[in-house]
């Protein structure tokens, strides 16, 4: 590429090659197709259309997502440290995890980086397992949220969420906030309910999850990146793979980006329809 | 089964249902619930304001969890950072070269695409307030000093501080042994005023970090280009080829990540050689998995690839380097086939990345760390760069480019007289004897004299700022030892480190969220970033002087060592008080942390930006930026006839090679160009003005250790080779998750690395029955220590290695008993060329604790 | 033998084992306070589940617990449905032991709930398409029938009982809550009550425990348990260890070793015909993991048999649970009640094996593999056992249930008195 032509490129905003990739995609759709039957592979049109929606969907006013790209993933872990920065979530809560899987016959080990937050799906398992209706996907914008006032903390839905994206709260604090340092006044900012961390009370013994960090929204449902109001995973990104926006406006990152470039999602089989999406 | 199957007008039904229902109908709405239905959740108005991100101040800062300096927005509300996010004014956080920073830049939101920061960027709230900090100025009770020996730290007052350690100085500098004081420090944050207090002092032993990181790898470029650090220009490039340098993961600018997978997004390859297959390599096209300290062998066998096949710039050659024949004929039974033997790499490999590298253009090679870290490193380095050379990979587009700073301007300060005959004495590390010594000394060299007691006089008194010299330097115990001979010894430190833990006094350092520091950004084109205090102590301190003070009332480093050089009194030459009078105001100013303010609008005005320190606070990111951004092939560029006009032309002027300063060499002039082809242009600043594929000067020098040195880049093995006893090569790196030795005990990124397995090859693993978590002794000549293997393909076969950080036995109650050290299975190294510390030279013996075995892999503790 | 003498030995038995239990409910229960404290005190801070084996003990006692209840339920339905005679000398004590284990189920999963007070939120923010939310629904409705039943069958007794002047008396007058009745006629009208409303419990039971079953099964994320079979697999081995449970109940507190040795004897061979069944639904889980070749599947399973807890499967659920049992009911053993309840003890603890071995694997296999390396937290990591606290919670509620058992014996005039045993049902 000359010198031009990547100002070109930088210009217009991302235009990458959707090549096919199928000899890599079999082995990869079935890694990450984990320990069930293979994944479906969604090509370029194929997701397009996925993103694009049904009439159902199309009803909605946002539907958030993420395209990741696992090519620029660098498996830093910025992503899973600034989440946890964002909502101070306590230990062993971790709204997103970066894998970093030796895919089998890759030779050398050398592994796949990949961040998996909750995927907020289109037709989650998790929620309709809840006996109380305190986790649900929000019709607005399609996130799926935990009600920590109405969460009895069963777990059940932990067990039925697919993607592990689901924790348990067990009520344990990083030393800053035990020890009582001036961090340990600082709220959670999560569905902008600002609780302070008291024992015995909510959200410990809740089970938490990835919010799209949509405490970050406005009045109106909308994320501005300008203004720091987005998700804090795809703000720090060091690889910048962790591509958010809404996947039904044509003008977003990620609807651009799944209609030109090779794109599946976890577990297909399981109709789950995951809304975050992995480039390959 | 799925909510999303509901139908529309069963939906609008409840939702009617809903709208109409008032509080109280919670059960009936929720009976009429089939599948989870959406409900609206409390929110709280109050806390929003209180803590949300428009409640509280913004502040614009750089990071410093490592040396990377990138930029950060800090939101502290009520006096507390809540939230550290990337600075997107700050090219430092996103990309080296202007064209890519400035496409869609803009003033109100900065790169386009939004900088970045790495996790532990992300993770310096915990750093800040880790309760396990020092707090307060600790004099040391227990006379006795090591590892084993509690020091009864004893709570003492700043004035008392101050009084006591300048009271020691004063003792030293009174006694005519002012030289007599060592000094160190890290390599970027208050540097000036550190080497000013030396200076005004009287001691020539200000030391810094640089020794311990990438001297060799600065000797070698200067050697050959006359820069000590070129930056790669990664994103532009088609070709990219790294020996032992770990750029995604060991991100020594965050940008890093970004431009290196975006460059193989816009199509080019990229080829690590690396004894481990590095986060780095696992994005690479190709891994090449080398013997350690090998990597001058195959550069050398790939310029023979490359001059066998013609493949080399030759219009470049001609016009701008040296030595070309000698290297052509030095380097001509360099074949792959040697090199093989030497490297392991296949010989047919060799010759493929030779001729991929020579014909892709823009291609662009680099070295850190991992070869310059061993005692041939900087020959090998040499070899390396020099590939660059052969193709013209120098400052174009894509290849390593030479980069400009200059924001600010350290001010030339004359000591008083008092101070010039201890100035005049001998560095105690004989800095000189090393050809291509750093200014940042050797702390080997050091240690060793303290330990032997001699050199050309033994010290007495030692100030370590921000350093961690035990566990960072290789030979942690024998550190230890010699820092043991030095009468006092003064730590300031945030955490009470290992080297903390000798220390006689032991002064509270600031987290960078806490204090200032100018930093000038590496990246192609001049940039620079203010680090500010974002949190304070709530009131003004005012003993022994006023000053600002950190969350804890504690000094800032600068306003510790301005306040010792108060309580001495310390002048210039023209009778100035220099920590009282402001630098730039030349007013007298009674509090510490104003008249550093003072100090850094100095060093603004001095430099390239020249603004105020309030002028740069006010800037978008408070970043400045040169919007002339990064220049190409700036060796041919003629030298400005204005500047031409005012420099001292060191022969004849119409003859090539003729060297061209600022000022008379005598005055302290620095090179600022050659005759080349008849003009006086930038050219290379090496002694031939060109770059040098033969470096005649050092034909004539003889290293510290008085052996000659090779003016061509002879690959010679390293010192310490593995033989029958010890037969495995012990490597270590840095990854993304931590720092040195300096943020194991930071829960955040505890939680995403806890501990540093030892990575071994599963075929060695299994000749030596080893299974994976199993605990194994790792022993050297030198020492022995407990490891936990990780058996994996990523690691060659005769090597051993982990990160480098950890098996604290102090640090703070997370860090210590975490993982292991390796620094006693090595001794005092340094390279005899540059003053490399050698920490990645360590063959050892591996086998299983009988006791205790694996507990099934994972990276649990 | 001399039969007297034998007779009179079992009689000794009876009253140390009666005394043994005792002992042991005590001993439980004590053992249960710290857990109970800890877990009062500090929530799930010291239980050792985390995120990726996120039910532990306390799930698997809960669904254990459920299935005595039902499996007890479902015998004496036997009397009160099907009018099994044999059987009719436990039937009282089969409802006590649904009731008692019922409660006991509750306990356990109340412990195991996040937020305790809140469990009333399943009745008024219901989810129509959660198994857990029609669980404790079906629950709710399966605790009322129970006390439904229990209260009838005692009703007559607790008001004969009642003109005693003691304490007994009061209590009994307290408990048959105004009832005077105490005429054949009434008894038997008791009795047909009892029969409807154990007719409505069979179908609710069975759903119930289904449910129980179901509320695994459907959890596609999860191949350990997803599959057809959970329902009935859950069906049959409630009824296994209710079966067994009552064998042993029946043993102690129900002159199972004298008067009623018959029943005990036939029960265990009711119990050893379920247990087979059991173990041919068991096979075939495996059979189909195995032969299918579904990698989740099979990934559970080789935990189970292969696992760090192996030993649970081959020594416990297998060989005390399953074949030591077997032996005893198939070998001359089976002739002597003592033999007999042993046997019923062994599966039924065996069970409790098999109930750890469906929570845990099926939450043990990491979904996307890799999960417990790439964090650094006990909380995410694929290997769980139950932590102090834990084990005694639940040992407490073990406890309390022995307790209730002999209170109940103590308290309640539960074996169906001489004199009414000829009102026919
Ligand atoms: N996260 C993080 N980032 C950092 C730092 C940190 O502490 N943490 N430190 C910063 C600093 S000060 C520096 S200097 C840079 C250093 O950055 P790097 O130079 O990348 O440092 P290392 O990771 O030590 O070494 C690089 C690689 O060299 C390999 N290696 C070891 N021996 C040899 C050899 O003989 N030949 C070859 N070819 N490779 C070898 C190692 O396996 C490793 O992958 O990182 C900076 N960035
Ligand atoms: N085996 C091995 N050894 C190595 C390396 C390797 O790869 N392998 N890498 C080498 C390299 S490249 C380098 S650059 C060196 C780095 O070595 P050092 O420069 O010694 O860096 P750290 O080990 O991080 O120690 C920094 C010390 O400063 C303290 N500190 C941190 N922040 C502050 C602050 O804001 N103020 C004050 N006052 N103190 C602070 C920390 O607590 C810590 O004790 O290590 C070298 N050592
Ligand atoms: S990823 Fe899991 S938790 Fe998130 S919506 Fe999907 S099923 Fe639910
Ligand atoms: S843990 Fe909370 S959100 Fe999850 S299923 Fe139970 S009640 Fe619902
Ligand atoms: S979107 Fe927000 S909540 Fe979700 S993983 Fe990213 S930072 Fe965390
Ligand atoms: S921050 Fe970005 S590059 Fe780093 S691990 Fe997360 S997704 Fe990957
Ligand atoms: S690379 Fe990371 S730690 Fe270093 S300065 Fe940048 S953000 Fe901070
Ligand atoms: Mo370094």
């Amino acid at each position: 590429m000359t010198h031009r032509e990547i100002e070109q490129t930088l210009q217009d905003g991302p235009r990458l090659d959707g090549g096919s990739r199928r000899a890599a995609l079999g082995w990869l759709a079935k890694w990450l197709g984990g320990a069930l039957a293979g994944a479906v592979v969604l090509e370029g049109g194929k997701a397009a259309a996925a993103a694009a929606g049904t009439e159902d969907r199309s009803k909605r006013k946002h539907r958030y997502g993420m395209v990741i790209d696992t090519r620029r993933c660098v498996g830093c872990r910025a992503c899973m440290v600034a989440c946890k920065a964002e909502n101070k979530t306590p230990p062993g809560v971790f709204y997103t995890v970066v894998f970093d899987q030796i895919v089998e016959p890759r030779i050398d080990d050398k592994p796949l980086f990949m961040t998996k937050p909750c995927f907020h799906c289109e037709r989650p398992s998790c929620t309709d397992v809840c006996p109380v209706s305190a986790t649900f996907k929000r019709k607005n914008d399609g996130v799926v949220v935990v009600d920590y006032d109405r969460c009895i903390g069963c777990r059940y839905c932990m067990t039925a969420c697919p993607y592990s994206a689901r924790w348990f709260d067990f009520g344990e604090n990083y030393p800053a906030v035990e020890e009582k340092t001036p961090y340990a006044d600082v709220p959670s900012p999560e569905y902008n309910q600002f609780r302070q961390r008291e024992r015995e009370k909510s959200p410990i013994g809740n089970v938490r999850k990835c919010t799209f960090c949509l405490h970050l929204q406005d009045e109106h449902g909308k994320y501005d990146k300008a203004k720091g109001r987005w998700p804090a995973c795809a703000k720090t990104c060091t690889g910048q793979a962790i591509h958010f926006g809404d996947l039904s406006d044509p003008q977003s990152d990620v609807y651009h980006l799944l209609r030109e470039r090779v794109a599946i999602r976890l577990k297909e089989e399981l109709g789950t329809e995951p809304k975050v999406f992995y480039l390959i | 089964m799925y909510l999303f199957d509901e139908k529309t007008g069963r939906r609008k039904f409840l939702k009617l249902a809903g709208g109409t229902a008032t509080a109280g109908t919670a059960a009936l709405t929720g009976c009429a619930s089939f599948g989870s239905r959406e409900h609206e959740l409390k929110t709280n108005a109050e806390g929003q304001q209180q803590w949300g991100r428009e409640a509280g101040v913004w502040i614009p800062s750089c990071c410093n969890m490592c040396g990377g300096q990138s930029g950060i927005l800090c939101h502290v509300v009520d006096g507390v950072v809540e939230k550290i996010e990337p600075n997107h004014w700050n090219p430092n956080n996103y990309t080296n070269i202007s064209t890519d920073f400035f496409a869609g830049y803009t003033e109100e939101y900065g790169c386009a695409e939004g900088g970045a920061i790495c996790p532990k960027g992300n993770a310096g709230i915990l750093q800040l307030y880790d309760p396990d900090r020092v707090k307060k100025p600790l004099k040391r009770t227990n006379p006795k000093k090591g590892r084993d020996q509690n020091p009864g730290w004893q709570e003492i007052s700043w004035t008392q501080a101050i009084d006591e350690i300048a009271g020691k100085l004063q003792a030293l500098r009174n006694a005519g042994e002012a030289h007599k004081l060592l000094w160190w420090s890290e390599d970027h944050s208050f540097t000036h005023i550190q080497d000013d207090f030396c200076k005004l002092y009287g001691s020539p032993n200000y030391s810094m970090h640089s020794n311990l990181c990438d001297v060799s790898r600065k000797a070698s470029f200067k050697m050959v280009m006359g820069d000590e650090r070129p930056l790669a220009d990664f994103i532009q490039s088609k070709y990219i080829l790294l020996f032992g340098w770990n750029p995604v993961s060991a991100i020594k600018w965050v940008y890093l990540p970004r431009i290196l997978t975006r460059a193989i997004e816009r199509g080019a390859r990229l080829v690590v050689v690396d004894p481990y297959l590095s986060d780095t390599a696992a994005k690479a096209q190709e891994w090449v998995r080398i013997r350690p300290a090998t990597d001058g062998a195959m550069a050398l066998a790939m310029a023979n690839v490359i001059l066998r096949e013609g493949l080399y710039d030759k219009e470049f050659i001609a016009k701008w380097t040296v030595g070309f024949e000698q290297f052509s004929d030095y380097v001509r039974d360099k074949t792959p086939q040697w090199a093989e033997q030497i490297t392991s790499v296949p010989a047919k490999t060799i010759e493929r990345i030779a001729c991929e590298f020579a014909t892709a253009k823009p291609a662009c090679v680099d070295v850190w760390s991992g070869p310059g870290q061993h005692s041939n490193g900087v020959q090998g380095g040499r070899a390396i760069t020099l590939l660059a050379a052969l193709t013209g990979g120098y400052d174009r587009p894509g290849t390593l480019i030479i980069p400009e700073t200059g924001g600010s301007q350290h001010a030339h300060i004359e000591p008083a007289e008092s101070a010039a005959a201890t100035l005049a004495q001998p560095r105690f590390d004989g800095l000189k004897d090393f050809p291509y010594g750093h200014k940042s000394g050797v702390y080997g060299r050091m240690w060793e004299r303290l330990l032997a007691g001699d050199g050309p006089y033994q010290p007495k008194m030692g100030v370590c700022v921000f350093q961690n010299l035990v566990m960072s330097g290789p030979g942690g115990s024998q550190v230890e030892a010699a820092l043991k001979k030095l009468e006092t010894l003064v730590v300031v430190d945030t955490m009470e480190s290992e080297t903390a833990l000798l220390a006689d006094y032991l002064i509270p350092g600031t987290v960078y969220l806490e204090r200032y520091d100018l930093n000038t950004h590496w990246v192609t084109w001049p940039a620079l970033g203010l680090r500010q205090p974002v949190v304070k102590a709530p009131q003004r301190q005012t003993s022994p002087y006023p000053y600002q003070g950190g969350i804890f009332g504690q000094m800032a480093e600068y306003e510790f060592v301005a306040a010792l050089g108060r309580k001495l009194g310390l002048r210039t030459a023209d009778g100035t008080e220099f920590f009282r009078i402001g630098p730039l105001s030349k007013q007298p100013i009674e509090d510490l942390t104003e008249w550093y303010e003072d100090y850094l609008s100095n060093e603004l005005k001095n430099g390239a930006a020249k603004i105020t320190l309030e002028e740069l606070k006010k800037l978008p990111g408070a970043v400045w930026v040169d919007r002339t951004g990064t220049r190409y092939e700036k060796y041919a560029e003629p030298i400005p006839a204005g500047k031409l006009a005012a420099a001292f032309v060191d022969g004849d002027i119409t003859r090539d090679g003729t060297a061209i300063y600022d000022k008379p060499k005598d005055q302290g002039g620095k090179r600022i160009g050659t005759v080349i082809g008849g003009r006086p242009v930038r050219g290379f600043f090496t002694p031939s003005g060109k770059v040098e594929f033969y470096n005649a000067t050092l034909a004539e020098k003889k290293d510290a250790r008085g052996n000659p040195i090779a003016p061509l880049p002879v690959y010679t093995p390293r010192d310490w080779q593995p033989d029958a006893q010890y037969p495995l090569y012990l490597i270590n790196w840095k990854e993304a998750s931590h720092t040195h030795t300096r943020t194991q005990n930071n829960a955040w990124l505890l939680d995403i690395k806890p501990a540093n397995p030892l990575v071994i090859h599963p075929d060695t693993a299994a000749r030596l029955g080893i299974r994976d978590g199993d605990e194994v002794w790792v022993e050297s000549k030198f020492g022995k220590t407990q490891a936990v293997a990780k058996v994996t393909q990523r690691i060659h076969p005769e090597v051993v290695g982990a990160q480098h950080g950890f098996g604290h036995w102090k640090l703070g109650r997370q860090a210590a008993g975490r993982g292991t050290c390796f620094g006693d299975l090595n001794t005092i190294a340094y390279d005899a060329v540059s003053g490399q510390g050698l920490h990645k030279e360590i063959c050892v013996r591996v086998y299983k604790n009988p006791k205790r075995t694996g507990r099934g892999g994972g990276i649990l503790p | 033998m001399n039969s007297t003498h034998a007779a009179e030995r079992s009689q000794v038995w009876n009253g140390e084992l009666k005394k043994g239990f005792w002992l042991l409910g005590i001993c439980l229960l004590l053992a249960g306070l710290p857990g109970l404290w800890d877990r009062l005190a500090h929530g799930h801070i010291h239980a050792n589940y985390g995120s990726i084996v996120t039910w532990g003990l306390w799930v698997a006692a809960y669904i254990y617990f459920i299935g005595l209840s039902a499996g007890a339920f479902l015998v004496s339905s036997l009397v009160y449905v099907f009018d099994i005679r044999r059987f009719e000398p436990i039937g009282r004590l089969a409802v006590f032991t649904a009731l008692v284990t019922l409660l006991l189920a509750l306990l356990s999963i109340v412990f195991d709930l996040g937020h305790m007070n809140r469990a009333w939120h399943v009745m008024v923010y219901p989810n129509f398409k959660s198994p857990m939310a029609w669980m404790i629904w079906l629950y709710s409705a399966y605790f009322a029938i129970l006390l439904a039943e229990m209260w009838l069958l005692l009703r007559r007794d607790l008001v004969v009982g009642g003109r005693q002047r003691n304490w007994r008396g009061r209590l009994y007058r307290l408990l048959a809550l105004a009832s005077r009745d105490d005429s054949d006629a009434g008894a038997q009208r008791d009795l047909k009550i009892v029969r409807g409303i154990a007719t409505v419990g069979m179908p609710l039971v069975i759903m119930f425990n289904g449910g129980a079953g179901a509320l695994f099964g459907v959890v596609a994320a999860r191949p350990h348990w997803h599959s057809g079979l959970f329902p009935l697999l859950f069906l049959i081995s409630a009824l296994v260890s209710g079966g067994a449970l009552l064998t042993l109940v029946a043993a102690i507190f129900q002159n199972g070793l004298t008067r009623n040795r018959d029943t005990v004897i036939a029960l265990g061979r009711l119990v050893l015909g379920l247990l087979l069944l059991d173990v041919l639904f068991q096979f075939s889980e495996f059979l189909i993991a195995f032969r299918g070749g579904i990698p989740g599947h099979i990934a559970g399973l080789k935990l189970v048999i292969s696992g760090p807890y192996w030993w649970v499967f081959w020594g416990w659920q297998v060989g005390i649970g399953t074949l030591l049992p077997i032996l005893l009911l198939v070998l001359p053993t089976r002739h002597d009640p003592r033999w007999v309840a042993l046997a019923g003890l062994l599966i039924a603890a065996g069970l409790f094996g098999l109930r750890l071995n469906i929570v845990i694997p099926g939450l043990a296999v990491e979904e996307i593999h890799g999960l417990g390396a790439a964090v650094a937290s006990l909380r995410v990591h694929p290997h769980y056992f139950p932590s102090l606290p834990e084990w005694s919670l639940t040992a407490g509620i073990v406890g309390l249930g022995l307790i209730l058992f002999g209170i109940g014996e103590l308290l309640l005039p539960y074996e169906v008195q001489e004199r009414t045993s000829h009102v026919s049902v």
